[in-house]
């Protein structure tokens, strides 16, 4: 159980800092490397959520 | 919800915002090096002969640079301004500091990121691997080889992948983040461009990660190899590739998630040297750069966001894994 609340922590934590940065740096330059971290954290947290509601 | 375990789940990410603020805060602005130090090498008073005036406004200004006034309400002032965002100007550069650190952040984000998650998962693959032939030579010569890269830093790996597929072969460029021929934008060739200078700086964060999740996985798998359940399941006739996925891979992954924090966090540490090697301009090389500068207000800048994105990420793990799994029961004791 320990494992996937740290997998979600993980998700958050790189879900905030790219948040962080899309919303004061917005720029043609970093939009791909913004929208991968993106997309890979949001799959880190449903990963993380699914497996947790799986083990109840 | 257990409210009493939320206010101290609450109190204790303020305190710990707090602790971190005011240590990196006095760490860095009672250090002998002062950003004016900096500055000062690179100006001659005999540039400014013709003009005194301007020279002793600009040493006036530089002193204020130095650490001036009441510490305590200098302290405030500064958990003050980061509280309302505010990470203040950058020395060097003369550009806020938050703005800075966001343009840094996704080039960093990515290389890490992506390199977690490959070697993460083409580690347990292989680890997994090796347990099921244990003992083998081919086992064997792996572990010992595995064990002896475990120890080269990973410097060395960004060192020699630049010196020969970028410098020898000239397979890969050696720097920067794309190339100034194209347009910067969600097009074919930029994205091209961006994995392409890309590929150095994680494939070497990938190869220092990769090794340590092979060994982990492999000792995990071989102690869940000798559990009981294991051994009923064979007996009771389940098929192989069954055993090795649900019974054995599930349980031998679960204290790797765990180690995924701190490898992130290694990861962290690694870009430093991995941006500085290929000139990538993510928040190591940013780091870097502050630090050579005595530059404090962008030092203090990074480590504050990013203690503060892993401290506000694990209280919404906490809060989101109290909601979805009532049976935990989060610090209710």
């Amino acid at each position: 159980m320990e494992a996937y609340r740290t997998l979600l922590a993980i998700g958050y934590t790189l879900l905030l800092l790219d948040l962080f940065s899309i919303m004061l740096y917005r720029s043609e330059a970093v939009l791909f490397p913004q929208i991968i971290v993106l997309i890979l954290s949001l799959l880190i947290i449903i990963y993380a959520i699914v497996q947790i509601k799986h083990l109840r | 919800m257990n409210y009493k375990w939320l206010i101290r789940r609450l109190a204790s990410v303020i305190i710990a915002m707090f602790v971190t603020i005011v240590i990196s805060w006095a760490l860095l602005e009672y250090s002998p090096y002062s950003p004016a130090n900096y500055i000062m090498q690179f100006i001659n008073p005999q540039d400014f002969a013709q003009k005194p005036g301007l020279y002793s406004s600009l040493i006036q200004y530089l002193n204020t640079l130095r650490p001036h006034g009441n510490p305590l309400i200098n302290a405030v002032n500064y958990i003050n301004n980061v509280i309302h965002g505010n990470l203040g100007l950058s020395i060097v550069s003369d550009v806020p500091v938050a703005q800075i650190i966001a343009a840094a952040l996704p080039w960093t984000l990515f290389i890490v990121t992506t390199s977690i998650l490959i070697s993460f998962f083409l580690g347990i693959r292989i680890g997994q691997k090796l347990a099921y032939i244990r003992g083998s030579k081919t086992d064997s010569i792996t572990t010992v080889s595995l064990s002896i890269l475990r120890a080269v830093p990973i410097y060395v790996y960004a060192a020699l992948l630049v010196f020969v597929l970028g410098f020898v072969y000239h397979v890969f460029p050696t720097g920067g983040a794309y190339s100034p021929n194209v347009t910067p934008g969600l097009n074919l060739a930029f994205i091209i461009s961006v994995l392409y200078h890309a590929f150095l700086p994680i494939l070497s964060l990938t190869l220092v990660n990769l090794v340590g999740w092979i060994l982990h996985m492999r000792a995990n798998t071989i102690s869940v190899l000798g559990e009981d359940f294991v051994n009923f399941a064979e007996i009771a006739g389940v098929k192989k590739s069954i055993i090795e996925k649900k019974f054995i891979g599930k349980n031998a992954i679960l204290p790797l998630y765990t180690s995924l924090i701190i490898a992130i966090g290694f990861s962290f540490g690694g870009s430093l040297f991995v941006e500085q090697t290929f000139s990538y301009p993510g928040v190591g090389d940013l780091l870097i750069t502050a630090i050579t500068s005595n530059d404090y207000p962008t030092e203090m800048g990074v480590f504050i966001i990013l203690i503060a994105a892993v401290i506000i990420g694990n209280l919404i793990a906490d809060l989101t894994y109290s909601f979805l799994d009532p049976r935990a029961k989060v610090g209710e004791e």
